[in-house]
């Protein structure tokens, strides 16, 4: 090799090694550029709600602004690609929930699991419970699950079809003993109305989505399946206090695409610690009908393994 | 009094107004582009409300509501293209009366038609918003799948003369609803292995590309510059005044669409389109002169723009009674109310008369904004007829693509949408109308989810369709539309022959 090209070939590597420099002290400084927090469902519901309230606080602790971005669709799995598959820099953030992160894969081939992603932390567990007409005759869980034992199929409830809450009410009535029947619906929305018709007899819900009824005394609330009671809701028993050891807590975290550099999830989770714990988004929270359930990353993440273990057997078979 | 002196307060402050009047014009604007939507235009501008007061972040996305429903006819007049979905029937009438050099015409009738349907459904909302919920719990699944049925018998009075032609366009219509996620199971289905078609074909790709991009492409080909006007456009002209036969005409269109809309816009669910087209349907049913559809009948107009903005306060009345968002754009707008620890529903009344109050007068000041602004931008937008098709054209193809884009945020789509573009030149072409696949699109869901859902709450029995009384009586109209509209295409076909 002459040594022109010798001279060639390092004039080459020169800019490369320079722009790898630079990568590196970029890396260094996290965040380097405005965040993108990907929603996985259409703007307005709960998880964007929650997730915009986050956004600000966020931001000014990173030190950048954090744009929230819908990407809906799929049952969340096209947003939850989108993270995947955006560049490994970590300023792109997933508002990941049980629906996109494990029920979704689980069901239908969408091409990636749960681990695909590493946890930055939990913001919320939701409280689901089961709603039923103020005027119904059950005033329990128990009246319910021996009219509903007395009269297999008599009686309806309204779902999205393999959400958190039809998984739990199936749940239930597998493990009471009782054969109730799923009318599929299109959200919670179209649910409630369709209960307050009384086209359906009763609807597994956000505690969330069910409140202003609740609180309205158009709604009753059976229980709730937590595993202990929320404390938004104190009147409402837990399933297994009423002795069905049923649960189902639909989650809504942050999470980010395996990859990405060790520094840059530890500064955001540090981040997320500290705004999830502060009583000013707390308070804001709060008032949208959702309680703050601030979990560190590890444990964000073995919930991620349990629940795709509990749901597994459910869904895969299909 | 005290209510009305507090939401005075409330309103009638320079910010609260100011945001008013922001909201209206960027609605009307978004509205008019066609490719921005007004569902997006709510979800962008949401988070900018959750820092001001309630009522001024409400008063921004309730401006934005009422002007982008109503911006999308002045596209649809002006251009032959829709800016939003609801406005697809508008330019069926309103098109047709600008190239007679009429648009002021359309125009106007377009603002009056839409602000009258607003005031109807304001007073529904204040007035009658618990009757009107009452009514719209009892339209459930048996319901909705007649109302449906009943709709698409409306395809063949859409068809604009053949009637064959729009069956067949609103066949392909329900067939391209049933791509994406089955609504009963959530197995996706005719995903056709496109991870990106697993939430199915995008409605706003769907109508750029078979109202403009079709469009462009049969202006690329004729290779001619025209424009509608040369001349500045004044609106004074006795072409685009509106006479006391025009209003002889429309003023009960108007008054019967603006009631429908109310009905159908407190139905979760049904939607700002579906009112359009429903009413532009049932009012050529109904008129003495059906034949002059689609030529320039200005009651088409009418028709079309008091039903689908008389939609826009009523789907705040299962919000705020039922506590169940009326439409997409009230789903988002839930958002604002809830992070203000307002939690919309039956509750909210007692907690909060204030803020209910202050809401209500919200609504009416914007409605009343909305006929100053739209009536003065008016002279300006009815220049657009001067632009040349050359220039109009390339925009347009331009703001679609990247309208679509930032709608959904998918190239996918972008790619769909130029799909439909070429769909719709070849629909051009051999002349099927465009109306009936929209329609089919848009109802195909409705009909399915309502029939497997009655299905599964009658146990399999198809009685449930006719004990329920509302659906009985959906069902006995459809059935009177295919006898009256098919003996009026038969004797029409016979005076051919």
């Amino acid at each position: 090799m002459s040594r022109f090209k010798k001279f060639l070939g390092a004039a080459a590597i020169l800019p490369v090694a320079l722009a790898l420099t630079v990568a590196v002290a970029k890396a260094q400084q996290f965040p380097s550029k405005p965040l993108t927090l990907i929603v996985t469902w259409p703007p307005g519901g709960s998880t964007d709600v929650i997730a915009r309230l986050l956004a600000e606080p966020f931001g000014k602790e990173l030190g950048k602004p954090v744009a929230v971005v819908n990407r809906k669709g799929g049952g969340g799995s096209l947003g939850t690609l989108a993270a995947l598959n955006a560049p490994k820099d970590g300023h792109t953030v997933l508002m990941t929930t049980s629906g996109n992160h494990v029920l979704t894969p689980l069901k239908k081939k969408v091409g990636y699991r749960y681990d695909a992603f590493e946890p930055i932390g939990q913001v919320v567990a939701a409280t689901l419970v089961l709603a039923v007409r103020a005027d119904s005759p059950w005033k329990s869980l128990a009246d319910f699950v021996k009219d509903a034992k007395a009269n297999p199929g008599k009686y309806l409830f309204g779902a999205v079809p393999n959400g958190m809450p039809h998984l739990t009410l199936n749940g239930l009535a597998k493990e009471a003993g009782l054969k109730i029947v799923h009318v599929p619906m299109q959200g919670g929305a179209p649910g409630a109305k369709a209960l307050l018709a009384g086209d359906i007899q009763m609807l597994p819900a956000n505690a969330s989505s069910a409140a202003s009824n609740l609180k309205a005394g158009k709604f009753r609330a059976l229980t709730n399946f937590n595993a202990n009671r929320d404390p938004a809701f104190p009147n409402i028993p837990t399933a297994k206090e009423q002795g069905h050891a049923v649960f189902g807590n639909p989650f809504v975290g942050m999470a980010i695409a395996k990859g990405v550099p060790q520094n840059a999830i530890k500064v955001l989770r540090a981040a997320l610690k500290k705004v999830a714990n502060s009583s000013s988004f707390k308070s804001n929270a709060v008032k949208t009908g959702t309680a703050i359930t601030y979990l560190p990353a590890d444990k964000f993440g073995a919930v991620w393994a349990r629940d795709w273990k509990n749901y597994e057997p459910i869904l895969r078979k299909k | 009094m005290e209510l009305l002196i507090s939401s005075f307060q409330q309103v009638f402050i320079l910010d609260t107004l100011a945001l008013i009047a922001i909201g209206l014009i960027v609605g009307i604007v978004i509205g008019a582009i066609p490719g921005l939507n007004v569902p997006l235009a709510v979800a962008i501008a949401l988070p900018i409300t959750f820092k001001l007061d309630p009522i001024g972040g409400l008063a921004m996305l309730v401006g934005i509501y009422k002007g982008g429903t109503y911006g999308g006819s002045l596209s649809a007049v002006l251009i032959n293209v829709p800016g939003t979905p609801a406005a697809a029937a508008t330019a069926l009438d309103g098109a047709a009366l600008t190239r007679q050099g009429k648009a002021g015409k359309a125009l106007k009738m377009s603002l009056y038609a839409s602000i009258i349907g607003e005031i109807f459904s304001d007073i529904a909302l204040i007035v009658f918003a618990v009757p009107v919920a009452i009514f719209a719990l009892k339209v459930g699944p048996p319901e909705t799948f007649s109302v449906g049925i009943f709709a698409l018998t409306l395809v063949g009075v859409l068809s604009q003369g053949n009637i064959l032609k729009g069956i067949l366009a609103g066949v392909l219509g329900l067939f391209l609803s049933t791509f994406g996620v089955d609504p009963l199971t959530g197995d996706f289905r005719l995903t056709l292995g496109f991870q990106s078609l697993s939430g199915g074909w995008s409605f706003i790709a769907m109508v750029i590309g078979v109202f403009a991009v079709s469009e462009a492409l049969v202006q690329v080909e004729r290779r001619t510059i025209a424009k509608s006007a040369t001349g500045p456009v004044r609106l004074s002209d006795p072409n685009h005044q509106l006479d006391r036969d025009d209003w002889k005409l429309c003023l009960p269109v108007i008054g019967r669409s603006s009631t429908i809309g109310v009905l159908i816009g407190a139905v979760p669910g049904l939607g700002a389109a579906v009112s359009a087209y429903l009413n532009y349907g049932i009012t050529r049913n109904l008129s003495k002169r059906p034949e002059k559809f689609g030529l320039g009948a200005i009651e088409g107009v009418a028709a079309a723009e008091s039903g689908n903005n008389a939609v826009t306060s009523a789907t705040f009345v299962p919000l705020l009674t039922l506590g169940v968002p009326g439409d997409v754009i009230t789903a988002i707008m839930l958002g604002a109310f809830v992070v203000h620890g307002l939690i919309p529903g039956p509750g909210l009344f007692e907690e909060n008369p204030n803020f209910i109050a202050a809401f209500f007068l919200l609504m009416v000041v914007t409605t009343a904004f909305h006929l100053v602004i739209g009536r003065l931008g008016m002279p300006l937008f009815v220049q657009a007829t001067r632009i040349s098709n050359g220039l109009m054209f390339p925009a347009i193809v331009v703001l679609s693509v990247t309208g679509v884009f930032v709608a959904t945020n998918n190239l996918f789509d972008v790619y769909a949408m130029l799909g439909f573009g070429v769909l719709g030149y070849f629909m051009i072409k051999l002349e099927f109308p465009v109306a009936p696949l929209l329609i089919g699109f848009i109802l195909g869901p409705l009909v399915e989810i309502g029939l497997r859902q009655s299905m599964i709450m009658s146990r399999g029995s198809l009685d449930i369709f006719v004990t329920r009384p509302l659906s009985a009586a959906f069902l006995v109209i459809a059935l009177l539309t295919v006898i009256v509209v098919g003996r009026r295409e038969w004797r029409e076909f016979y005076k051919k022959e």
